[in-house]
């Protein structure tokens, strides 16, 4: 039964998407739509092996800046959500600026980033940051404060100190929260990295996804512009699977 | 005692429990028990008045351990570290904490589950597991709110009689509240009956059979009497 549902969590999808690239391509075919417009599966695929390694070396260091911008709003979100737990009044005075890190479109203030971090690599961690840090912050504040009251009785009454509470109570209830917010976080971090590779770039020989879409787009490259969007597409898909993975064993423990 | 929004939850309470009692305390919902037993607990401070609890004999010792409604377990915890809590808390050192906490486990004969997490025990195991974490300091005084109300009647009387028979061992004061009477008759050696909202101690009644105590208590009609006398003095409280 188990074992059965593990085959068509894997084989659905699969099969989807090959009646996608068959419709995808019979599409082509049939309407005869120009390569520049849409090119078919074939062209595609040929792309991706002629190119293959420059694809996959654009997409670590893609999937590098991600995972950096990641790391850093785990970190610091999770410090921020700490922060937060600690009076209303903070909550109520930050929460805005938090809001802020949601609403404020990435691609507007990512040119001002690049003024600030140069045009380089430690840019577009920022921006992955930027973008990742929200679901964490918001997750991160919910599941510090949604303790149950006995749990804090039981904590006083045992004379635990306000930092017991917070790393022995407050804390590990968070836990799940937080990694809900890093899962969310965990594509809107290759956004972000992709985002920033429009605006700062790695030098003349190394280029990430986020270059080579604007650039093939520019030359009217569709087909090593699709490629691109299925790599970038790829990654984001790893990195949440990853996310859920890392997740689920950690969870073990809170059932 | 007053809450914020001015509801007066009691009003003239004064008795005092003479150590190694085992006094309950009845009374309708919500006529203010939690209450006081949060106001003893030093949960709650803005009441008039005055509570003592006995000083510490033994340096080690919690003067006062509190048992919820609820088991209230840590779910990412195992039992074993459920039970360690109160020892953690106080920074007492790992090996004597996991020995401590083993033997307290072994009093309520979960010995067996120290491993597992809370999801695996049954509502019954959680609840020994919660009276095993509040013995782990060796309180003086044990506050008990309501904590078997949510099982059923055979687990309750099980749990009953385990908790007689530690507090005979351990010898320590009890302070139960419960609104099932027979519960009351069969644990105590003294009850409080209170009224309805602003909670008054209406009377205070001796429950003279001796310890240890057997099930069979339950069906002798010196108990049933008992529980028609508690019966009654608590409707008139409550219709007066
Ligand atoms: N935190 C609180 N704020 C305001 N009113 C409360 C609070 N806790 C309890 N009360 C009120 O005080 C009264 C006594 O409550 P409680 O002590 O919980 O009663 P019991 O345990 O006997 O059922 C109730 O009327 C309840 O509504
Ligand atoms: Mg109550």
């Amino acid at each position: 039964m188990n074992n059965n549902n593990n085959y068509i969590t894997v084989l659905a999808p699969l099969v989807v998407f090959v009646l996608f690239v068959i419709i995808w391509h019979t599409c082509v075919v049939i309407f005869s739509l120009p390569p520049y417009l849409v090119p078919s599966p074939y062209r595609v695929f040929g792309v991706f092996r002629e190119n293959y390694a420059v694809l996959l070396s654009a997409t670590f260091l893609t999937a590098m800046a991600a995972i950096g911008g990641l790391l850093l709003s785990v970190v610091l979100g999770t410090s921020i959500a700490l922060l937060f737990s600690q009076s209303k009044i903070i909550r109520q005075s930050l929460y805005p600026y938090a809001i802020f890190l949601q609403t404020v479109p990435i691609v507007a203030i990512a040119p001002l980033i690049v003024v600030w971090f140069g045009n380089g690599f430690t840019s577009v961690i920022v921006v992955a940051f930027i973008i990742s840090l929200f679901p964490i912050i918001t997750n991160g504040t919910m599941g510090l404060m949604a303790v149950k009251p006995q749990w804090i009785d039981l904590f006083v009454i045992n004379n635990a100190s306000s930092w017991q509470i917070l790393f022995k109570l407050r804390f590990p209830n968070a836990v799940p929260y937080l990694l809900t917010g890093a899962k969310i976080s965990s594509g809107l971090s290759v956004i972000g990295a992709i985002v920033g590779e429009f605006f700062a770039g790695y030098g003349a020989r190394y280029h990430g996804l986020g270059y080579l879409i604007t650039f093939t787009s520019g030359q009217m490259k569709t087909d090593y512009l699709f490629s691109a969007v299925f790599m970038s597409t790829i990654l984001g898909l790893v990195f949440f699977g990853t996310l859920s993975l890392i997740s689920n064993y950690i969870l073990r423990k809170w059932e | 005692m007053y809450y914020e929004n001015n509801v007066q939850a009691l009003q003239d309470i004064d008795f005092c429990v003479t150590q190694g009692e085992f006094v309950s305390i009845v009374g309708p919902s919500g006529c203010g028990k939690s209450t006081l037993i949060r106001i003893i607990a030093g949960l709650i401070d803005n009441y008039v008045g005055d509570v003592r609890v006995a000083e510490m004999t033994k340096t080690d010792e919690q003067p006062l351990a509190l048992v919820f409604q609820e088991a209230n377990l840590l779910p990412w915890r195992k039992t074993l570290d459920n039970v360690r809590l109160p020892l953690e808390l106080a920074e007492v050192c790992e090996n004597v904490q996991k020995e401590k906490s083993l033997a307290a486990l072994d009093i309520v004969r979960l010995k067996d589950f120290a491993h597992a997490y809370p999801r695996e025990l049954s509502g019954g195991m959680k609840m020994r597991v919660s009276l095993a974490r509040a013995l782990v300091t060796k309180p003086q005084l044990m506050l008990l709110d309501e904590p078997f109300s949510a099982l059923d009647e055979i687990t309750r009387q099980q749990l009953n009689e385990d908790l007689l028979r530690l507090w005979q061992q351990d010898q320590w004061t009890a302070l139960f509240v419960t609104h099932n009477i027979s519960e009351a008759v069969f644990l105590s050696s003294r009850i409080i009956v209170m009224s309805d909202r602003p909670g008054r101690i209406i009377a205070d009644v001796a429950i003279p059979f001796s310890y240890p105590r057997t099930p069979q208590l339950r069906s002798s009609v010196e108990f049933a009497q008992h529980v028609g006398k508690i019966s009654s003095l608590l409707r008139e409280g409550t219709y007066e």
